[in-house]
C-alpha cells in the first residue's frame, strides 16, 4: 500500500513536470489551442492521484497497527482482525465521526453507540488519542494503551533498545490493564488490577522520588501488587491503580521543590475525575514519599477521596488540614519509627538559611503525621525505638521488609473500610 | 480460592513468592485462634495478635524466611489464610514457591 501511495504522488508530479516543470497543472504555454480541453483532465487526475496516495497512506497505516499484533493461530485474533476492517474501509463512517467529535465530545455516548466490534476498531486505530481519554469504557481504554505499548516495542527493536524492548514485553502480558501509557521522556503509566467497572473499593498509589516509567517494573509494580493482594484478601470488590502520570523528582534535591507536584495535581485530579466512579464507590488516595506531596497538591486542587493517605510523607504542602479543603476527606499518615523521612525538614528552612526561597515553590509544610485532624495508622515498626534511623524503613511499607505485611495489611483495611489498627493502638498493645 | 504469585523485592533483589487461601470456617474466630496456636507452636514471631478483635479476628507472624497471616470473617463465613517468603537469593524450585 505503501509502494501504492509512492507510485500515485510520482504519477502526479510526471503529469506536473510533463506540463512544463510548474507545480500548476497545465498545458505548457506552447500547446496548441485546440489542446486546451485536456487542462481541466490533467488536472483533476493530478488531484485525484495526490488524494488517492493520501487515503491509501491512511489506510496502510491502520493495516500497520494490524502487523503489530499478529495473527495467532491458536488465540484470539480479534483486535488484529478489527484494525484489518477498519484499514479495508470497514469503519471508515465511525472513525470520520470519531474524529469529529474533537476534544470536547460526548466520547462516553459515541462509544456507547458502537457495537463492541465497532468501538474496538475506533479505538484501537485511535490509540493515541483514546488510551488516556476520560470517558472511553475501561475495556477500550484498555486495548488502546496496549496498542500502544505494541508501537513502543516496535519503536525499541527498530533502534535496538533491548532493555526497552523486554520492558515492553512485559507490559504486553495479557492481564495487564494500563488506562495510560506514554513513553516519552521519563514516560508515563496507569496501571490498574482488579475489576475497575464493578468494584466497591477503589485506591489510587501515587509513588514517590526517583520512580519512572524506567524502573517500573523493578519497583512501583511491587507496591501495586503488594496493596492490592492485600486489599482483595480482605475485599474481593477491590481496584487498585497505580498512577504515575507526570514525571516526579529524579534526585533528592528536586524532590524538595513543590514544582513537580503542583504540576502534578490537575494532572491526577483529571484522571481521578475521569474514571467517573459512582458515588457508593470508596475511594482511597494514597501517596508514598513525594507521591503524598503529590496527593496533596491533588487535594488542594480538587480531588476529593473518600480517604487520604500520606506513607513516609515529607508533607502535603500544607500546615494544617483546613488548607486542603477537603472537610469530607478522611485524612491518616503512616510512617515507621526509623524512617529517615521525618529528619527531612521543609526546604525553606533547609536552604532557605542561606539562600532566600519562596515558600510557595519550596518545601511541602508539616508533617502529616503530627498535623491536628489525622490518623496515624500503624505501619508495624513500634516497637523500634523513636530515636532509630533505619536506611531501608523508608520504602518498607509494602513488602520486602520485617513490616511490611502489618503495614499493608493496615493500608487495606482503609481502603476497604475495616476496622485499621492505630498507632497509640499498636503501642498499647506492646 | 488458592492464589499463588510472586512477591515483591526491592530493585528485583533475589525472589520472593506468595501464597493466599481463602476457605469457609464454621467459626472463623476459632479457627483463626488454632491456626494462631499451631503458629506459635512452630516457633514463629507473632507480629500482631487481634484474636479478639470484635469483627476482624487476626495474626500476622513471621519466621526467619517467611510471613504470614490468617484472618477471620465471622460475617462470611470464611478465613484468608497469607503468606510470603523473604526475598531469596538464587534459583527456587517451582515446586517449592507454595509449599
Amino acid at each position: 500500500m505503501w509502494l501504492l501511495a509512492s507510485r500515485l504522488e510520482e504519477a502526479a508530479q510526471e503529469i506536473t513536470r510533463l506540463q512544463g516543470g510548474s507545480v500548476t497543472v497545465g498545458l505548457p504555454i506552447t500547446a496548441t489551442p485546440e489542446l486546451a480541453h485536456y487542462e481541466a483532465h490533467l488536472r483533476n487526475m493530478v488531484e485525484w492521484c495526490h488524494s488517492s496516495a493520501a487515503e491509501i497512506r491512511k489506510r496502510a497505516a491502520v493495516a500497520a497497527q494490524a502487523d503489530l499484533i499478529g495473527w495467532d493461530p491458536a488465540g484470539d485474533n480479534t483486535a488484529r482482525e478489527a484494525l484489518m476492517t477498519a484499514a479495508a474501509g470497514g469503519f471508515d463512517e465511525q472513525l470520520a465521526a470519531f474524529d469529529a467529535l474533537g476534544e470536547d465530545g460526548d466520547v462516553a455516548a459515541y462509544f456507547a453507540a458502537l457495537t463492541p466490534g465497532q468501538a474496538l476498531a475506533v479505538a484501537l486505530a485511535r490509540a493515541s488519542q483514546v488510551g488516556a481519554r476520560a470517558g472511553v469504557p475501561f475495556e477500550l481504554r484498555y486495548a488502546a494503551n496496549r496498542q500502544l505499548v505494541r508501537q513502543a516495542h516496535a519503536e525499541a527493536i527498530r533502534v535496538g533498545d533491548k532493555a526497552a524492548a523486554d520492558r515492553y514485553t512485559r507490559l504486553l502480558n495479557p492481564d495487564r490493564q494500563l488506562l495510560l501509557f506514554d513513553p516519552r521522556g521519563l514516560g508515563k503509566i496507569a496501571e490498574v488490577k482488579g475489576d475497575l467497572a464493578t468494584a466497591k473499593n477503589v485506591s489510587i498509589f501515587v509513588p514517590g522520588t526517583e520512580n519512572s516509567l524506567l524502573n517500573y517494573l523493578r519497583g512501583s509494580e511491587g507496591t501495586l501488587s503488594t496493596l492490592h493482594g492485600a486489599a482483595t484478601g480482605i475485599s474481593a470488590d477491590t481496584a487498585t491503580i497505580l498512577w504515575m502520570g507526570s514525571p516526579l523528582p529524579q534526585s533528592v534535591g528536586a524532590a524538595m521543590f513543590d514544582l513537580r507536584a503542583d504540576r502534578s495535581a490537575p494532572e491526577l485530579r483529571d484522571f481521578f475525575d475521569g474514571l467517573r466512579l459512582s458515588p457508593e464507590v470508596r475511594t482511597t488516595l494514597i501517596g508514598h514519599s513525594y507521591g503524598s506531596t503529590v496527593t496533596g497538591h491533588a487535594v488542594k486542587a480538587g480531588l476529593h477521596p473518600d480517604n487520604l493517605i500520606a506513607v513516609a510523607s515529607p508533607g502535603w504542602g500544607v500546615t494544617s488540614t483546613s488548607e486542603l479543603h477537603a472537610p469530607e476527606t478522611k485524612l491518616f499518615a503512616m510512617r515507621h519509627q526509623g524512617d529517615y523521612i521525618k529528619l527531612v525538614p521543609p526546604a525553606e528552612d533547609a536552604i532557605g538559611f542561606f539562600i532566600p526561597v519562596p515558600d510557595t515553590i519550596a518545601g511541602h509544610g508539616e508533617d502529616p503525621v503530627f498535623m491536628p485532624g489525622v490518623e496515624r495508622l500503624s505501619s508495624g515498626s513500634e516497637s523500634h525505638p523513636f530515636y532509630e534511623i533505619d536506611a531501608d524503613a523508608h520504602s518498607d511499607y509494602f513488602g520486602g521488609s520485617d513490616a511490611g505485611r502489618i503495614a499493608g495489611l493496615n493500608l487495606a483495611r482503609v481502603i476497604v473500610g475495616d476496622d485499621y489498627e492505630t498507632y497509640e493502638e499498636a503501642k498499647a498493645a506492646l | 480460592m488458592r492464589t499463588p504469585g510472586k512477591w515483591w523485592c526491592e530493585l528485583g533483589e533475589g525472589q520472593a513468592f506468595q501464597l493466599g487461601f481463602t476457605a469457609p470456617a464454621r467459626d472463623p474466630r476459632a479457627t483463626v485462634v488454632a491456626v494462631a496456636e499451631l503458629w506459635r507452636r512452630e516457633g514463629l514471631l507473632v507480629q500482631m495478635d487481634r484474636t479478639q478483635h470484635a469483627t476482624r479476628p487476626e495474626v500476622i507472624v513471621r519466621g526467619r524466611l517467611i510471613e504470614m497471616s490468617v484472618h477471620g470473617f465471622p460475617e462470611r463465613g470464611t478465613v484468608w489464610i497469607a503468606g510470603n517468603t523473604a526475598c531469596l537469593d538464587g534459583e527456587v524450585p517451582p515446586a517449592w514457591r507454595d509449599v
